[in-house]
């Protein structure tokens, strides 16, 4: 979790192997994704900020390339597309170009493109974002299954303290590029010392916003 | 909680804030250069498509836009250049030595038509030239979304739309002013006639406007019938046969450079025999602008030596179509600004063909990716299918040629070498669809290996059906079509070799600059760069053969020397290619 600009995405975009790391270094389950990037992509599964995907092409011609590079089975792959395609709904837009379809939809595929090899690690960023309530329910469930089914982790950047409350064993705050802190809900309780504070009271008082946002609101009341 | 009241009065009756109407916005000109900005920054980094900015890209906003503008301008020059090569070629045809060349032709052309001809085939030229610019420019004007960010803005409509068509014009502006400064200064040289160069002026302004009026027309098309197509073989061999259509600008260049002796004579010949239909002929666009110049070599008396011409009914056409082109100019002043809002059809069905995903090896994902992309992307379309359209051309003309056994021969020659050339000439082009969806492809586990091959790939298969077209067509003649087989055999590991050079130094640039290179608007540069020494590999066995066989070396002995420098020459760029740094995509 961060503000806008904390640097969540480029943290995520990092652990892909998107941005290479000014400094410091990664490891993804052992492997660096500087070093090793095609094996750090195999055991990785990724959404992107931005459903930015080859307008020209359909979901099922975007899944196939997806599966064709993970050098996936036809039988198992169609399989596990058959099972999220009904899940999402998406039956109808399947053979839909991507650039007519809604932002929603193309979050859809793009989630589908990141579990369809059931990766050890999936990260997400913002993977709720423009999701109608129903989908937001069921990737919700499928986030806490998938975590729960085999020794699997997610990381995930959001915005939305409920839900990160709800669905992560652990949270890390990032405040202007910095890991402000780290841990459990009771971890970072009490890293603030305070017992009973609900995420978004750590959130602002590790980022030292909390005096900001009155200010703020006073200071537009005022104008 | 009662911090955040309002200290407003809220409800149904009150309106919402807006600015007033009657505070200035910036002028039409100021805006669209911010959005022509916007553009160019659009064009070369690609952010909004997905790019990721390279950590040796400068992070300076002004060096940013800067080396965005500079790009831009250097894809601009070079397709100017283009231009200039049309003309120049056209001011040579021109020039006495070539004009009695074709005045003791096998068919005697009067000189007025001739001149007439060769004019009228410059416009035509530069007609089918800048439609082809337009129509890969679209694209970009309408990924870069620039105008609907406008839309949100209070900018009066009119302004609105005087943005959208100046941001256009920019797209076209080199091409176009060095058209219209260069077609009438060159021709009122090659003439000796200040006044032919003055008659020429209005005959390039109306090829302008058609230009872009026809871009603006079939990008509407290509918007609303191609763009949201369905998937499914049904629906892309449609798409392909629309995308077929576009390319006649492509057949207008093609035919007219390949058959311009033909079609001189045969309006020759028509003059000859039927004046009244070369009469009528000559109305045809863009002929009355070939020849009112002609006007201003010797008056109506000119016209009058070309069989049928009138120079009144020439004249009079003239200012049909400059109405014409009136009546274009003024529909496309909201026409740009429409297009960027329009919407693709939309077919969706009740149809439900299931889940069922094919996946292929990396190599050919990476390849079926760019047809499916192409069949989608008139401008990548045109990739393909301009040199499958110069293959049809080659192959009619050693069809309908009655063709000795020596120009069988050259034939295949020909065939060949322009087949090789155009296939690694517009393949490195195919590069840019790594824009789209850049940063998530780069998050899969694709080696530059299966890239550089998929890649690859579509330069041999345009290289092998162009190939594929000749030899049927050759088939039809009962030509000896194991020597067209014996060219491309012993042609083809050259072209392996060309494309593994062109693919492998573009990947090397795209990961040293981060940024999507081979663009027509944005990375023309890089793609030439890559395609000189791309066409000299491909070129190499085909010359060597050549000059074998001037010497007098035997046709088996030289086809054995083509074949084993093309062999080589795989093998050398092979090395190079699969040497490429890391294992993955950085």
């Amino acid at each position: 979790m961060g503000s806008n600009g904390a640097g969540k995405s480029s943290t995520l975009k990092a652990v892909v192997g998107l941005l290479t790391p000014a400094e410091g270094s990664i490891s993804v389950l052992g492997h660096d994704p500087v070093k090793e990037p095609v094996v750090t992509k195999q055991i990785v599964g990724y959404v992107p900020e931005s459903a930015l995907l080859y307008d020209a092409l359909t979901p099922r011609e975007f899944l196939e390339f997806v599966a064709s590079i993970r050098g996936l089975d036809s039988a198992q792959v169609s399989e596990r597309a058959r099972s999220y395609v009904t899940a999402f709904q998406i039956e109808r837009e399947f053979d839909q170009p991507l650039s007519t379809l809604s932002n929603g939809t193309r979050q859809k595929i793009l989630l589908i493109g990141a579990f369809l090899h059931q990766p050890a690690l999936l990260v997400l960023d913002e993977p709720l974002n423009s999701l109608d309530p129903r989908s937001v329910r069921l990737v919700r469930e499928l986030l806490t299954q998938y975590v729960a089914q085999a020794p699997r982790g997610v990381l995930f950047s959001t915005h939305t303290m409920e839900v990160a409350e709800r669905l992560c064993n652990r949270v890390g705050i990032l405040d202007r590029g910095r890991l402000v802190g780290e841990g459990t809900m009771d971890t970072l309780r009490s890293q603030t010392a305070q017992g009973d504070a609900t995420l978004e009271e750590i959130f602002l008082r590790l980022t030292r916003e909390e005096e900001g946002v009155y200010a703020a609101v006073r200071a537009l009341g005022g104008a | 909680m009662k911090r955040r009241e309002s200290t407003r009065p809220s409800g149904p009756s009150e309106a919402p804030e807006s600015p007033s109407p009657s505070v200035p916005t910036p002028s039409a000109r100021r805006l669209a250069e911010i959005a022509y900005l916007e553009l160019s920054f659009q064009a070369v980094y690609a952010l909004r498509q997905g790019n990721v900015l390279a950590a040796e890209v400068p992070r300076d906003a002004g060096e940013l836009a800067n080396t965005a503008r500079r790009r831009v301008a250097q894809s601009k020059f070079l397709v100017s250049l283009l231009i200039v090569l049309l003309v120049g070629g056209s001011m040579l045809t021109l020039t006495n030595i070539v004009e009695k060349f074709f005045l003791v032709g096998p068919t005697p052309v009067p000189l007025p038509l001739y001149t007439g001809t060769v004019i009228g085939g410059l416009l035509l030229l530069e007609l089918s030239f800048l439609w082809m610019v337009g129509l890969q420019s679209l694209p970009t004007f309408l990924g870069s979304q620039i105008l609907p960010v406008l839309e949100t803005l209070p900018i009066p409509e009119k302004k609105l739309d005087r943005v959208a068509l100046l941001v256009l014009f920019r797209l076209f502006d080199a091409p176009a002013v060095t058209a219209l400064v260069l077609t009438p200064v060159a021709l009122g040289i090659a003439l000796h006639s200040v006044l032919v160069g003055l008659l020429v002026v209005p005959g390039v302004v109306v090829v302008i406007i058609l230009a872009m009026g026809l871009s603006l027309r079939t990008g509407r098309f290509f918007v609303q019938h191609v763009q949201g197509s369905r998937g499914g073989l049904r629906a892309s061999v449609l798409r392909w046969f629309y995308l077929l259509l576009w390319a006649v600008p492509a057949f207008g260049i093609y035919g007219f450079v390949s058959f311009g002796f033909q079609i001189m004579y045969g309006l020759a010949y028509l003059g000859r025999t039927a004046p009244g239909a070369l009469g009528s002929l000559l109305l045809v666009f863009p002929f009355p602008f070939g020849f009112l110049p002609v006007l201003g070599l010797g008056g109506s008396s000119s016209i009058a030596l070309v069989p049928g011409g009138d120079p009144w009914t020439i004249g009079l056409a003239a200012l049909g179509y400059l109405g014409l082109a009136f009546g274009v100019a003024w529909w496309m002043r909201t026409a740009p600004r429409s297009l960027s809002r329009l919407s693709p059809d939309v077919q969706l069905t009740d149809e439900r063909k299931g889940a069922q995903l094919r996946p292929v090896s990396a190599p050919a994902a990476i390849l079926l990716k760019d047809l499916r992309t192409a069949s989608r992307t008139p401008g990548y379309a045109f990739v393909i299918l301009l040199p499958l359209i110069d293959a049809v051309v080659i192959g009619l003309s050693s069809y309908i040629g009655a063709p000795t056994p020596k120009s069988v021969f050259d034939l295949a020659a020909a065939a060949v070498t322009t087949t090789a050339i155009l296939a690694t000439f517009f393949g490195p082009a195919f590069f840019a669809t790594e824009v789209m969806g850049y940063s998530y492809t780069r998050t899969l586990p694709l080696t530059n290996r299966s890239m550089l091959f998929g890649k690859s790939s579509l330069i041999v298969l345009i290289y092998v059906v162009a190939s594929a077209i000749v030899v049927s067509l050759t088939v039809l003649r009962l030509l000896n079509i194991w020597l067209f087989f014996a060219f491309i055999i012993a042609e083809l590991p050259g072209l392996i070799a060309a494309a593994f050079l062109e693919i492998g130094l573009l990947f090397r640039q795209a990961q040293k600059a981060g940024v999507p290179v081979s663009l027509m608007s944005s990375g023309a540069w890089w793609a030439t760069t890559v395609v000189v020494p791309g066409i000299a590999i491909a070129g190499l066995p085909i010359l060597i053969f050549g000059v074998l066989q001037d010497i007098g070396v035997s046709p088996i002995q030289s086809f054995l020397a083509m074949g084993g420098v093309a062999l080589a020459e795989l093998a050398i760029f092979s090395l190079f290619a699969l040497g490429l740094p890391g294992r993955g995509r950085g």
